[in-house]
């Protein structure tokens, strides 16, 4: 009786840890989606427009175009007298998953840095204090993406 | 360059050329929408602002639903406007009377059917027009926004106060928006208290203006706070400031 009750106990603690071990690995895998983003075009001074899509096993989630804003930067001496070369900085569009156990679906969205056009002031000090110029750029993040979601049920 | 850009992509992305109208909505005769597939296979809600005040937020969704060549349960699309939570940038203008607004709903790629619908508007005056449930959530944002706005604000304020390195501001709003994130909380609240705590590292850390000095890119970084929050405080209709906190905080 004992050794009845002693298997039947390890048999349910076996049973257990597969049901856990088998819950834990579905909530690793849940429903992966990757950033499938390609970009339509750009206006080669930082600004770009993406097609942001999304993919999993089952298909593409294609949510459409967004722009992302850069700038061009540089082509100016600064107050020390050194030149700073032109250069182009691009947005960036990052994109994050969030699974949602309960009905196999993970639920996206990209998070979007945009860029502002730089702004110029005199300098204030300096070798070049006359003809050189301080490059103050800045940029926000973008609330505007919305979010959507895949499911992994088909 | 913004102008020019947006000159370049309807020049080149097939906008200018036939679009087709797949589905129009009116609300209370005040605001039209249209559902426009383009000839490069891009779906759009244009919205019309046909009253006579300007539109400061606007919420909409899209069913996609299988057909023919896919499989699976409808998803669905939310896509926001709001010129309050994001004030800077072409999205921080409010749609003047007469004035369109595009959402980009799906592209080339998608093969579901996209049924898009416009849920709920607030008019600058702080009327509303739509589906309570979502003007709700319009407010709600707001009212998260402007509740994140805080927290990082006291981060950053006390650590200017204590002569905290930038990395330990910027850890500690990370900590902030990871707990948000690993909450129950909504999406929107996630995604409201992740994109400021990014803006925040970008002042921070000096990607966003590499020649400011450590302590100007902290009070430039406070200073975006401090404009997020002020247009949140003078918004309409009035956000409660000692209201509900959001979910999962």
């Amino acid at each position: 009786m004992t050794s009845w009750r002693l298997t039947s106990s390890l048999l349910l603690l076996l049973l257990l840890l597969a049901l856990y071990v088998g819950r834990t690995a579905h909530s690793d895998n849940l429903c992966p989606v990757s950033n499938a983003s390609y970009k339509n075009f750009s206006d080669g001074c930082g600004s770009e427009d993406w097609e942001l899509v999304a993919s999993n096993a089952y298909g593409s989630y294609d949510e459409g175009d967004y722009t992302v804003f850069g700038y061009c930067g540089g082509g100016y001496t600064r107050c020390d007298c050194s030149y700073v070369a032109p250069y182009t900085v691009s947005g960036l569009e990052t994109m994050v998953a969030q699974p949602n156990e309960a009905d196999d679906s993970t639920t996206f969205w990209w998070d979007i840095n945009q860029w502002n056009s730089p702004t110029y002031s005199n300098c204030t000090s300096g070798s070049c204090q006359n003809t050189g110029v301080v490059e103050h750029t800045s940029g926000y993040t973008d609330f505007d993406v919305g979010y959507d979601t895949a499911y992994c049920d088909q | 360059m913004k102008v020019a850009f947006v000159a370049f992509f309807l020049a080149f992305s097939g906008l200018t050329m036939a679009q087709t109208v797949q589905r129009t909505q009116e609300i209370n005769g005040g605001v039209m929408a249209e559902q426009i597939l383009t000839p490069d296979g891009h779906i759009y809600l244009t919205v019309k602002n046909n009253s006579g005040v300007a539109i400061t937020a606007m919420a909409v969704t899209a069913t996609k639903t299988a057909t023919g060549g896919t499989s699976g349960r409808p998803g669905q699309s939310v896509r926001y406007f709001d010129s309050i939570v994001n004030p800077f940038g072409p999205g921080g203008r409010s749609i003047s009377p007469g004035e369109s607004y595009r959402f980009s709903l799906a592209g080339p790629l998608e093969k579901r059917q996209v049924d898009a619908k416009l849920r709920a508007v607030i008019f600058a005056d702080g009327s509303t027009m739509g589906e309570a449930d979502w003007i709700q959530r319009l407010l709600h944002s707001r009212t998260t926004d402007l509740y994140y706005v805080d927290q990082d604000l006291q981060i950053l304020q006390n650590g200017k106060a204590n002569s905290e390195p930038n990395d330990m501001m910027g850890q500690k709003a990370q900590n902030l928006s990871d707990s948000v994130f690993h909450s129950s909380a909504s999406t929107e609240d996630k995604q409201v208290a992740m994109g400021l705590c990014h803006e925040i590292l970008m002042y921070i850390n000096g990607n966003f203006d590499q020649a400011a000095a450590p302590d100007e890119r902290v009070e430039k970084a406070i200073s975006q706070l401090l404009t997020r929050r002020q247009r949140l405080l003078l918004s309409k209709p009035k956000l409660d400031e000692t209201g509900p906190l959001p979910s999962g905080s």
